[in-house]
């Protein structure tokens, strides 16, 4: 176990005919920035819904801390310290950004006080002071993606997972957003799931490569891009992506 | 701060309701008053899972039939005191709620589907209970046995002590919810989005139970009242679809998903129905179900959140109004210094 907070073990799942995830085993050490890439359709979302039990894996394991987490609801889940997001923002529409932020909180705070105490904090933190009155629905997808991210780092999670939050930032703002990655991982380790080649080439420690539902490369992110298999799994589908 | 505003329409609200319950009011003001009480608890049942969790019940008079009817069945069979036989109406209530709402819940249940589960549901209760004859007097119904004035017999000759039972269960039910602030926010989320809420460490399924539950415990004892208060009832005027409809209307035409939306919704509309059969009632006997009809129309384009919403509206503006003002520029200079 040691440095590992995460060991996946020899995961499959599939939906009918379609082999989603397909004996995928990987580790997560303890404040690491691991990136998880792969074509689109790879199956790199359903890894996340697996890892938080939004969906049953079909056979193998998971251990948190070495202990085994398949079978527990996803809400179990966030409350033993793994938090993620989703690709497309869910935000609760009919809930102010600010009370969105509190319900984050509520489930690890002692009192409803204690929550709503937290909370100009974490709306400075994703840059959404200025937005706290506004309901969830009225922001735009920007800025839903800060919210996103403001609700998982609001549960205080040991294990972020943070699915596709650079997509559609500007240079300037995907920097901003890096450097808050950084700054989070002094307190927690990070999973990311990434299409931008830049920022996976600049902050992951390590690079997991997912094509077809299965673990084609693992490495340092200079390893992995010189890989001719994911060289060929992007070939011809996101070849421009790639080579930035 | 956020929370004395409406502190104080409660208390100020509680202490009307007093005045008014004991001031030498006509008879008849004093009837609509109870009723209005009566759906304003109930209202306020309903309220936490229909509103805060968002899982419409067009169903609910079926805990009011078994709330009425175990009170009534075991006084008549038992001579069970009805203070009791409240309890076990609600408690029934409870253990149909849960034969129900578990697999509703478990099964992810929402929706328009959720709602027309308990429609079936109430269907099911009110044949049930016509069915029954032996027990229940059938379709013709049962009446309570008249007995003098006793607090532990739940029989008095005047308004007043039904007056104040009522008060107090409402206040009871106001305080409750008041008082469950986590539980609000969380069937909030959960109606919102519950996929998003269980990311977050909310339990979907235990919140939907909780909810449920104390709705059909609460909607159970306000059953018990209503057979205790009328002495009579029948299938269809206890477990059908008006008692249901109200309970869904005084709700959302006050607020769905507030606290004294269902109380504020009940002021207006159950005195206003009354008022309408007192009046043109035989001659239209189904206006006061039009003019309800026209109310939430009204309120679902104009005020979805109710009338209880109408100072946070303005409130909004305002702050709205200021931000404009405040970023205006900065929203237009922020996209163009980016680059
Ligand atoms: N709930 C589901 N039911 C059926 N098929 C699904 C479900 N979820 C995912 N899939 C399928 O599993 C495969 C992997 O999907 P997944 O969303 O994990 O891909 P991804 O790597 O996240 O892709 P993207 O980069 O586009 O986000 C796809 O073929 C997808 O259609
Ligand atoms: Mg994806």
């Amino acid at each position: 176990m040691s440095d590992n907070i995460l060991q996946i073990q020899n995961i499959s799942k599939s939906f009918g005919g379609l082999q989603a995830t397909q004996d995928v085993s990987f580790d997560v050490k303890e404040r690491e920035i691991l990136s998880i890439i792969g074509p689109n359709g790879a199956g790199k979302s359903t890894l996340f819904n697996l890892i938080t039990n939004f969906y049953k894996v079909d056979s193998g394991s998971i251990l948190y801390r070495g202990e085994n987490i398949v079978g527990l609801t996803p809400d179990a889940v966030c409350l033993k310290g793994i938090t993620r997001t989703f690709q497309i923002a869910r935000p609760f529409p009919g809930l102010s950004v600010s009370d969105n932020i509190l319900v984050a909180l509520l489930a690890k705070s002692k009192s409803v006080e204690e929550a709503r105490d937290k909370v100009p904090a974490i709306l400075e933190q994703v840059n959404l002071d200025k937005k706290a009155h506004f309901m969830g629905g009225q922001l735009t997808t920007l800025e839903r993606k800060r919210l996103e991210l403001g609700k998982a780092l609001a549960t205080d999670p040991e294990v972020l997972m943070l699915d596709e939050v650079m997509t559609g930032l500007k240079p300037k703002e995907m920097d901003e957003m890096m450097d808050l990655i950084r700054e989070l991982q002094q307190h927690m380790t990070i999973v990311i799931v990434e299409h931008v080649m830049r920022v996976i080439m600049t902050i992951s420690e390590r690079v997991i490569v997912l094509d077809h539902g299965r673990k084609i490369a693992e490495g340092t992110p200079q390893e992995v891009t010189s890989n001719p298999e994911v060289v060929s799994a992007y070939l011809g589908r996101r070849s421009g992506n790639a080579g930035n | 701060m956020k929370f004395s505003k409406p502190l104080v329409i409660f208390i100020i609200l509680t202490l009307a309701l007093v005045i008014a319950g004991f001031s030498p009011i006509p008879v008849y003001v004093k009837h609509v008053l109870i009723l209005t009480l009566l759906y304003a608890y109930m209202g306020t049942a309903w309220n936490l899972m229909c509103g805060y969790a968002g899982r419409l019940s067009l169903g609910h008079s079926a805990f009011v039939a078994i709330g009425a009817y175990t009170t009534i069945i075991l006084f008549r069979q038992i001579t069970l005191s009805p203070w009791l036989g409240m309890l076990m109406g609600g408690l029934l209530a409870v253990g149909v709620m849960l034969l129900i709402a578990y697999p509703c819940f478990r099964f992810g249940l929402k929706g328009p589907y959720f709602t027309l589960a308990s429609i079936a549901v109430m269907e099911i209760v009110q044949n049930l209970l016509t069915s029954m004859r032996d027990l229940t007097g059938g379709s013709l119904g049962l009446s309570l046995p008249y007995k003098p004035t006793s607090l532990a017999l739940f029989q008095f000759d005047g308004k007043e002590p039904y007056f104040l039972i009522i008060l107090v269960l409402w206040f009871i039910a106001v305080a409750l919810v008041w008082k469950m602030e986590r539980t609000r926010y969380y069937l909030e989320a959960i109606r919102e989005d519950q996929d998003a809420a269980a990311a977050l460490g909310i339990s979907v399924n235990k919140n939907l139970i909780k909810s449920a539950v104390i709705s059909a415990f609460l909607v159970g004892i306000g059953g018990a009242f209503y057979v205790q208060y009328f002495r009579y009832i029948d299938p269809a005027t206890v477990g059908g679809f008006s008692i249901a409809l109200n309970l869904a209307l005084v709700a959302i035409i006050g607020g769905s998903g507030t606290i004294l939306g269902p109380t504020i919704g009940a002021v207006l509309l159950i005195p206003l129905s009354e008022v309408l059969r007192m009046t043109v009632g035989s001659q239209l006997p189904g206006l006061h179900l039009l003019v309800y009809g026209i109310l939430l129309v009204i309120t679902i384009i104009y005020l979805p959140k109710g009338i209880v919403s109408i100072p946070g509206i303005i409130r909004a503006r305002k702050i709205r109004k200021a931000n404009l003002a405040l970023t205006g520029s900065g929203i237009a200079g922020g996209s163009g210094a980016d680059e």
